[in-house]
C-alpha cells in the first residue's frame, strides 16, 4: 500500500522539464506519474529562468493536467554560474558560518562579487583532518534562485528543497556504486547547461569536485570526446602522480544533456585509457531504464535521473549524506508565515463555525423553550383570579342569605300546638276540665279550668310536666268556685317546648 | 504581497498578530452572535421558571376554585332547603283560602281570617305574612285543624293560641295568630 504522503521531483533545464510524482511503498519507490515536456526556447537559458510567467504556466498546466497532488516538492537548479566546492573549515565552526562562507565564496571568480549570494553547505565524509570540518558548499546568485522560487509560487507550488542538479544525479545514478566498494574510485561527470562538472567519489563520499565552462567547440561533435577524455586523464593523473596512489579501477559515469547519435563510437573515443565496461554513458534527455528502489507499473518506462534523485532525497532513500538546500531563509520564512496564516485562518474559521454551531444549538433550545412556554401560557392566572373572586362574591352572598334565613327561622318560636293539645287531652284526669288556654307571644301559656280536687290538679300539673312537648308546668293558683264550693278553679303556667 | 509583508515580521510578532486576530474574531463573534443568544436563552429560561411558578399558583387557585365551587353548591343546596319552608305567592293564597275548608272538614266553624301583617323578614330572603284566625269547635276538632295546618309541606308558625269554652259548653272558641313566610327568590 502506498503511503499517504507522495512527493514531486521537478528538474528544469533549458531544453525540457521533467516531473516525477512518486510515493513510498514498502521498501520501494512507486512511480505514480513520470512526464517530460520540451520547453520552448528562451524560457530557460543556461539554466537561468528568463520568462517566469510562461514557465509557471507550463508547470501549472502539467500539474493540473496530470492531477498531481504531492505533499512535498523538490526542484533542481542548474543556475549558471553556480559554485560547487569542497572546503576545509577549522573547528570549531564560526558562530555565523553562512555569513563567513558568503565572504569566502565571493573570492571565487565564478561568482559575481557585487551581488547577493545564496548558499548552503553540509559536512561530508571522509574526513582525514581531525581538526577541520570537510564541507561541501554550493553557492549561486540570489536573484537567480529567487526567480525559481517566484516561478514555482506562481505555479502554486511551494518547493521544500532547491538542490543542484549534480547532487540529484549522484543520488539516483551513483549511490549504489558508492555503497558497493569503498576501494573503487568513481568519477561522475555531468554535462549540463554548458557546464562540465566532475565529481570524484571515494570511500562513500565526495573526494574531489570541479566545475568548468568549456567552449562550444569543446563540447560539440568530436570535440566533446577529446575534451572529456582529457579531463578524465587529468583527474587520473592527479591521483596517480600528485597523490601517488596506485592506479585502481575507475568507475566512470558520464551524464549528458544532449542527443548522442552513436554511443559506442563516443565511448570508444573517450575510453582511450579505460575499459568500456567501466564507462557508462547516460542520456538525461531520453532517461534511464531502471533506477534502484524505483518501481513502475508502466513497462520500459524511462525515468528522468535528476528528478528521480531528488525524489529519493524527499522519500529518505538517499544515503550520500549530501544535504544541500538552496532555498533562501526568507523563502522558508514566507513558507512558515503562509502555514501560520493558514493555521490562523483555519483556527478562526473553526471558531466561527463552532460558534455558529453553538448558535444553532442555542436557537434550537430557545425554540423548544418557547414552544413549551407557549403551551403553558394558555391558562391565564388573572382569569382564574377573577373567577375565584366571582365565586367568593357568590359564596358571600349566598352565605349571607343562608345565615339570615337561618337566623330568621331560629328566632321565630315554633310550638307544636297539635302535640300539646293532644297531650292535654290524653293526660287530663277525669275530674279536671280545661276552660281556657291562652298563650302569649313569648310562648308562655296559661291553662285555666275547673277541678274537683287539688290532687287531681296536682296530677294534671305532673302529667303536663312529664310531657315531651312541655318544658315545665306549674300551678299558678287554685280557689273555690264562687257558686259551688266543691269545685275548684285552677290556673297553670306552662312553658311549651320549642321546635327547631 | 500580504504573505511577504507578514513573513518580514519576526516570529513572536507574527504569533502575536495571529493570536490577536483569533482573539478579536472570538470576542467579536461572541459579543455579536453568541452573547445575544445566551442572553435570550437565559431570559427564556427565567421566563420558563416564572411560568412554572405561575402554573403552580394556577394549580393552587384551581384547587381553591374547586373547593369554593363545592362550598357554593352546598350553600345553594342549604338555601334551597331553607326555601322549602317558605311559600310561593300562589301557595300562600291557596293556603289562606283553604283554611276555611280545613276548619269545616274538621267539624269546626270558621269565624274569621284577618291578615294583619306583611313585612320583609330580611333583604333578599322572605316576607312574612301573619293572620288572625278565629274558629269554634270541640277540642278534638280544633286539635285536628291545627294538625292539618301543621301537615302543610311548608312551615307554618302558630304564634299565639287562645282557647276558651263558650257558655260552659263543650264548644271552644279558638283564636290564633298564624305566620307564614313567602320566598322572594321564588317569585
Amino acid at each position: 500500500m502506498i503511503s499517504n504522503k507522495t512527493v514531486l521531483g521537478i528538474d528544469i533545464s533549458s531544453r525540457k522539464i521533467d516531473m516525477l510524482w512518486a510515493g513510498k511503498e514498502g521498501g520501494h519507490i512507486k512511480v505514480l506519474k513520470s512526464l517530460s515536456e520540451p520547453l520552448p526556447k528562451g524560457i530557460v537559458v543556461n539554466g537561468n529562468i528568463e520568462n517566469v510567467s510562461k514557465l509557471a504556466k507550463i508547470i501549472s498546466r502539467l500539474k493540473r493536467k496530470h492531477k498531481i497532488q504531492a505533499g512535498k516538492t523538490a526542484v533542481t537548479l542548474s543556475i549558471s554560474p553556480m559554485l560547487t566546492q569542497l572546503m576545509y573549515m577549522p573547528k570549531p565552526m564560526p558562530i555565523n558560518p553562512r555569513k563567513h562562507f558568503e565572504g569566502e565564496v565571493k573570492k571565487y571568480a565564478i561568482l559575481p562579487e557585487d551581488k547577493a549570494i545564496t548558499l548552503d553547505f553540509c559536512r561530508i565524509p571522509p574526513n582525514t583532518r581531525p581538526n577541520e570540518n570537510r564541507l561541501l558548499i554550493v553557492a549561486a546568485e540570489h536573484k537567480k534562485v529567487a526567480k525559481f522560487i517566484k516561478t514555482f509560487r506562481k505555479a502554486d507550488i511551494d518547493p521544500d528543497i532547491l538542490e543542484p542538479a549534480i547532487l540529484g544525479s549522484i543520488s539516483s545514478l551513483y549511490q549504489p556504486k558508492v555503497n558497493g566498494s569503498t576501494q573503487t574510485k568513481s568519477l561522475f561527470i555531468l554535462l549540463r547547461e554548458g557546464l562540465f562538472t566532475t565529481v570524484v567519489l571515494r570511500n562513500g563520499g565526495i573526494d574531489l569536485t570541479n566545475t568548468k565552462k568549456p567552449t562550444a567547440q569543446q563540447v560539440s561533435g568530436s570535440g566533446f570526446a577529446e575534451y572529456t577524455a582529457d579531463q578524465i586523464s587529468n583527474i587520473q593523473n592527479y591521483y596517480d602522480i600528485e597523490l601517488m596512489e596506485e592506479s585502481q579501477d575507475w568507475q566512470i559515469t558520464i551524464v549528458l544533456d544532449q542527443k548522442v547519435e552513436d554511443t559506442e563510437k563516443l565511448k570508444n573515443k573517450i575510453g582511450k585509457n579505460i575499459s568500456y565496461e567501466n564507462l557508462e554513458l547516460i542520456n538525461q534527455y531520453t532517461g534511464v531504464d531502471s533506477i534502484p528502489f524505483f518501481k513502475s507499473d508502466i513497462p520500459e518506462e524511462h525515468l528522468p535521473p535528476v528528478a528521480a534523485g531528488i525524489v529519493m532525497k524527499l522519500l529518505g532513500f538517499d544515503r550520500s549524506g549530501m544535504k544541500i538546500n538552496l532555498l533562501p531563509p526568507e523563502a522558508a520564512n514566507i513558507r512558515e508565515a503562509k502555514n501560520q496564516a493558514i493555521l490562523t485562518a483555519t483556527l478562526a474559521a473553526t471558531i466561527v463555525l463552532f460558534m455558529f454551531l453553538l448558535v444553532g444549538m442555542l436557537n434550537t433550545t430557545i425554540k423548544n423553550i418557547n414552544t413549551e412556554t407557549s403551551k403553558r401560557n394558555q391558562k391565564n392566572t388573572s382569569k382564574l383570579l377573577e373567577q375565584q373572586q366571582q365565586l367568593d362574591e357568590q359564596i358571600s352572598e349566598i352565605s349571607g342569605l343562608v345565615e339570615n334565613s337561618k337566623a330568621i327561622f331560629e328566632k321565630h318560636k315554633d310550638i307544636n300546638w297539635a302535640a300539646i293539645l293532644n297531650d292535654i287531652r290524653n293526660k287530663i284526669p277525669s275530674d279536671v276540665r280545661v276552660t281556657s288556654i291562652r298563650s302569649g307571644e313569648d310562648g308562655k301559656t296559661l291553662i285555666s279550668g275547673l277541678a274537683l280536687s287539688n290532687q287531681s290538679v296536682g296530677k294534671f300539673v305532673d302529667a303536663l310536666g312529664s310531657s315531651e312537648h312541655i318544658n315545665s308546668a306549674s300551678l299558678s293558683e287554685t280557689q273555690k268556685h264562687s257558686q259551688n264550693k266543691k269545685i275548684l278553679r285552677y290556673s297553670l303556667n306552662c312553658e311549651p317546648e320549642q321546635r327547631n | 504581497m500580504f504573505l511577504e509583508d507578514f513573513a518580514k515580521l519576526n516570529k513572536t510578532f507574527r504569533y502575536t498578530i495571529s493570536a490577536a486576530l483569533i482573539m478579536i474574531i472570538t470576542i467579536g463573534v461572541y459579543n455579536w452572535v453568541i452573547s445575544p443568544h445566551t442572553k435570550y436563552l437565559s431570559a427564556a429560561q427565567k421566563y420558563e421558571q416564572v411560568l412554572d411558578e405561575r402554573n403552580r399558583t394556577n394549580k393552587l387557585i384551581l384547587s381553591n376554585l374547586k373547593i369554593k365551587q363545592t362550598r357554593l353548591e352546598q350553600l345553594k343546596q342549604r338555601f334551597t332547603n331553607l326555601n322549602e319552608i317558605a311559600f310561593t305567592e300562589k301557595e300562600a293564597k291557596n293556603f289562606w283560602s283553604n283554611l276555611k275548608q280545613i276548619t269545616e272538614e274538621a267539624g269546626c266553624y270558621f269565624d274569621s281570617l284577618t291578615i294583619t301583617n306583611s313585612k320583609q323578614a330580611a333583604e333578599g330572603t322572605f316576607t312574612t305574612k301573619s293572620a288572625a284566625v278565629s274558629m269554634s269547635g270541640n277540642f278534638n276538632g280544633i286539635t285536628q285543624v291545627i294538625e292539618k295546618i301543621n301537615s302543610n309541606p311548608r312551615k307554618i308558625w302558630i304564634d299565639s293560641l287562645q282557647l276558651k269554652t263558650v257558655q260552659q259548653s263543650s264548644i271552644l272558641r279558638c283564636d290564633m295568630t298564624i305566620t307564614i313566610y313567602k320566598s322572594t327568590s321564588k317569585e
